[in-house]
């Protein structure tokens, strides 16, 4: 017996779907109560119990929305093709919108709603940024060629607002927008919760440009629509939310 | 290896962090000598995990208990989750660290358990020199933990206390009695608890567990849902004469009590250590 060969044969049979496979009688003994059979049975369990009980604390709504037994067959599924890699069970869900995406089972919402919850998970998750900036009111016109290092926890997800409205119900407005418009949610946490926001498109097209790395000046490009005085306006009221909301690290050129 | 600390530290009784007693904990503290903290759970992270370890950090010593190093499995030690483990050492300044002797998973892939290794001699040299290279990184001992087990290997030639004597004397690390794994894998394998307990080197063990079980009919479950049983107690109490002081955690992480009932637990910790040494 080699040390590896026994491992390899411990993950494939705890990872078989369903019960464990028989004939574990060559590797495991029985005890007076159980057989190897039975004994294996507490890892199969705990193997799959685990990832699914960690899996429903992270996708709560998509719990909810697809029911329990499809979602336990999902998560299942999930477990089989996608097996963990990351030291913590909080991340075990990291792949799974990537694995409902490739599907043909998964309606869009029910895919929108998970992509919601596993930005929530991974703003909640994120580490603390060294530092919090503050508007720098004193750059003046230098504030153009400053570009932001925005904080580990903002996260966006862009979905329907059919999705956004599954995700949080009553909370959002759609204003006569169709139901079918997308739009893009902003996850952060300022100190402890996490909270999500539904931006307006052209503050949505400016978090996307300084995600990207581009300047200040080139961010307040998503306001061009308007006229020069309203953007100078919407411009300096969306960088000073920003700010305010705790979003921005470093703001240096 | 330039161990630090190079003693055992003495540190009294205290619990497992938990994230349903986190927002009390930030408002009034804990009492209790010590904390142990999941490594895994305040591993790259921010928020409140990170601002309770803080708060608890400014007021007793804690304890880093991981269960992701897989110290038993073949794949390549880690080296991100080591480098990880080393700045939360360099950030806390933990009284030990510790982490399981078992593996968990194969290849790249995590079980999220804690899986039985065979007790066999190629084994202890395999662990023993994989325990090496992780103090040698951290620039400090380690504590394993026995797990509770399940299965028995056909191929064990060892019995376990012989096998984790054997990893703490090769590897020349420290070990984490977990008295309630020693006395359900003692009923689901029909060993001595004792025997286990005379069976380890006195100088190696540096921290107790205790955590409640449950009985499953056929076999016992360490599930940490419950308090710690009388049987449990009586072996702990053994282990006090045998092993002296050592730091002692309670584990309690299904149907969570109150705060105050686990301080209270801790406080029962305490009242057997100090009948049983006297």
């Amino acid at each position: 017996m080699h040390l590896a060969e026994l491992e390899r044969w411990f993950w494939q049979t705890v990872r078989t779907r369903g019960a464990p496979p028989s004939g574990l009688d060559e590797w495991l003994t029985g005890s007076a109560r159980q057989t190897p059979t039975e004994r294996l049975a507490v890892y199969h369990v705990a193997y799959w119990q685990r990832q699914v009980a960690a899996l429903a604390n992270s996708f709560p709504r998509l719990q909810a929305l697809l029911g329990p037994q499809r979602f336990e067959r999902l998560m299942l599924a999930y477990i089989e093709a996608c097996p963990g890699t990351e030291p913590c069970i909080e991340w075990c869900g990291r792949g799974l919108v990537e694995f409902l995406a490739k599907r043909n089972d998964i309606a869009p919402l029910e895919l929108g709603v998970a992509r919601l919850e596993w930005g929530g998970v991974e703003s909640l998750l994120a580490a603390d940024p060294p530092s919090v900036a503050e508007l720098p009111h004193q750059l003046g016109e230098r504030l153009a060629a400053c570009r932001l290092v925005l904080v580990p926890s903002l996260r966006t997800v862009h979905v329907s607002l059919e999705s956004l409205a599954a995700f949080a119900p009553g909370a959002h407005e759609t204003g006569g927008t169709s139901a079918d418009s997308n739009v893009l949610v902003a996850f952060f946490r300022p100190r402890f919760a996490v909270i999500h926001l539904a931006l307006e498109p052209d503050e949505a097209q400016a978090l996307v440009l300084a995600s990207e790395g581009r300047t200040i000046g080139a961010i307040c490009e998503a306001f061009a629509a308007l006229s020069e005085a309203e953007a100078v306006t919407r411009a300096s009221s969306v960088l000073a939310a920003w700010f305010a909301r705790r979003w921005v690290a470093k703001c240096a050129p | 290896m330039n161990a630090v600390p190079a003693s055992k530290p003495c540190l009294g009784h205290g619990f497992g962090l938990r994230v349903e007693h986190y927002a009390e904990i930030l408002r009034r503290g804990v009492r209790a000598d010590l904390c142990e903290a999941l490594t895994e759970n305040f591993m790259g992270r921010g928020g409140r995990p990170l601002a309770v370890l803080e708060r608890v950090r400014r007021d007793v010593p804690i304890t880093l208990h991981g269960v992701s190093l897989s110290v038993g499995g073949i794949e390549p030690l880690s080296l991100p989750y080591l480098s990880e483990l080393k700045q939360l050492c360099n950030r806390f300044e933990p009284a030990l660290v510790s982490d399981h002797l078992c593996f968990g998973g194969f290849g790249p892939h995590r079980a999220y358990d804690l899986w039985p290794l065979p007790f066999v001699e190629e084994a202890v040299l395999h662990v023993a020199a994989r325990v090496r290279s992780v103090q040698d990184f951290l620039g400090r001992r380690i504590c394993l933990e026995n797990v509770s087990s399940y299965v028995e290997f056909r191929s064990n030639s060892l019995s376990e206390w012989q096998f984790l004597a054997a990893v703490a004397e090769q590897a020349d690390c420290w070990l984490l009695l977990d008295v309630n794994n020693v006395y359900v894998s003692a009923h689901n394998h029909g060993f001595s608890a004792r025997e286990y307990l005379d069976g380890l080197p006195r100088e190696r063990v540096a921290q107790l567990h205790l955590a409640g079980h449950r009985d499953c009919g056929s076999h016992l479950l360490d599930d940490h849902g419950a308090p710690v049983a009388s049987a449990v107690w009586e072996l702990y109490r053994h282990a006090r004469r045998r092993f002296g002081p050592r730091p002692t955690l309670i584990e309690w992480d299904e149907n969570l009590p109150t705060l105050e009932r686990l301080e209270q637990e801790c406080d029962n910790a305490r009242e057997v250590e100090r009948h049983a040494l006297g």
